[in-house]
């Protein structure tokens, strides 16, 4: 029974709290180590443009802090970054962003795509059956995972 | 390594939710599988902590990392004394684990044998030989991977905890 925690709803929205609190904080801290090592940009610099002291920063990033957006956008305005947002709609992969629906991924482009994924497909299965084909062995068209290729 | 896979010795350790592509991997033995799903301890595992913990390692988010001894609570260290045996630290369920295992590439940890934090305690060196005659049943003839900085183990975003 207790197997199944990791499908009860509440269990998998307070990761995924969890998992966006932990996305702000290496988003920030991945451009902080990137100056810190190009330009010896402190976490010092960042408190003090924060109006805040570089123990609490620290602990922010040693940690797992819960943000508010203005906290957010502080610490952005801090770093001199804008950020871009964007939602991604699980069922359909279309991506909305605070203007409207992203263009290349509204219903319409995306059934073209597909009518257009589908013609080709068309093709490629009448020139496989194609007699003037030659006999040669079909690549496979399974690849290999990441990680096998990694390993 | 394909052959511990493959007869299922080890397991990929996929994230709750998993993000794109993995950036980093984390192998684990079934026991450590059964630990984490809760089907050895249930009650104290799954916890979403220690979810969240493989959620950020595999996407390639911060994680914390020492290679001293340290008074900080990284998320990965290294134990000092022992030939390229490290944990990676789940601050929770409490009282804490430690999943002592070696790197096998750079963003590749495989994690052979887990401890609760109390336990532990004192019983390193034998917890070390432990790990390391895993490795050489599991990965017969392979060496661990070895660096010499933070960035040979892992790539993506990390703090390394011993900077000042």
């Amino acid at each position: 029974m207790t197997t199944n925690r990791k499908t009860d709803p509440k269990f998998v929205r307070a990761y995924e709290r969890g998992m966006l609190r932990s996305a702000f904080v290496s988003l920030f801290w991945g451009v902080i180590a990137e100056r810190k090592k190009r330009e010896g940009y402190t976490l010092q610099a960042l408190a003090q443009s924060l109006g805040t002291n570089k123990a609490e920063v620290s602990r922010w990033f040693n940690g797992n802090p819960n943000w508010t957006l203005n906290t957010v956008a502080s610490i952005a305005n801090a770093l001199n970054l804008d950020l871009r947002i964007e939602a991604v709609e699980r069922s359909t992969g279309r991506i909305f962003t605070p203007s409207g629906v992203h263009p290349s991924t509204t219903l319409e482009s995306m059934q073209k795509g597909a009518e257009i994924a589908t013609t080709e497909e068309n093709l490629t299965s009448q020139i496989l059956k194609s007699p003037y084909r030659s006999n040669e062995k079909q690549a496979t068209t399974e690849q290999p995972t990441e990680f096998a290729k990694a390993a | 390594m394909q052959q511990a896979l493959g007869g299922e010795r080890l397991v990929l350790r996929k994230p709750l939710k998993p993000l794109g592509d993995q950036k980093r991997h984390l192998l684990v033995t079934p026991r450590i599988n059964a630990l984490l799903d809760g089907r050895v301890l249930p009650g104290l595992f799954p916890d979403v902590e220690a979810e969240r913990l493989v959620g950020r390692f595999s996407a390639g988010y911060l994680v914390t990392v020492s290679r001293r001894i340290t008074k900080k609570k990284p998320d990965v260290e290294q134990i000092v004394g022992a030939n390229e045996v490290w944990a990676m630290c789940l601050r929770k369920p409490r009282p804490g684990w430690r999943l002592l295992g070696r790197w096998h590439d750079k963003n590749v940890f495989v994690a052979l044998r887990p401890w609760e934090k109390h336990d532990l305690a004192g019983k390193y060196p034998q917890a070390c030989q432990e790990v390391i005659a895993d490795w050489e049943g599991l990965l017969p003839g392979e060496q661990p991977h070895t660096g010499t900085e933070v960035s040979d183990y892992l790539s993506g975003v990390y703090r390394d905890d011993d900077e000042p």
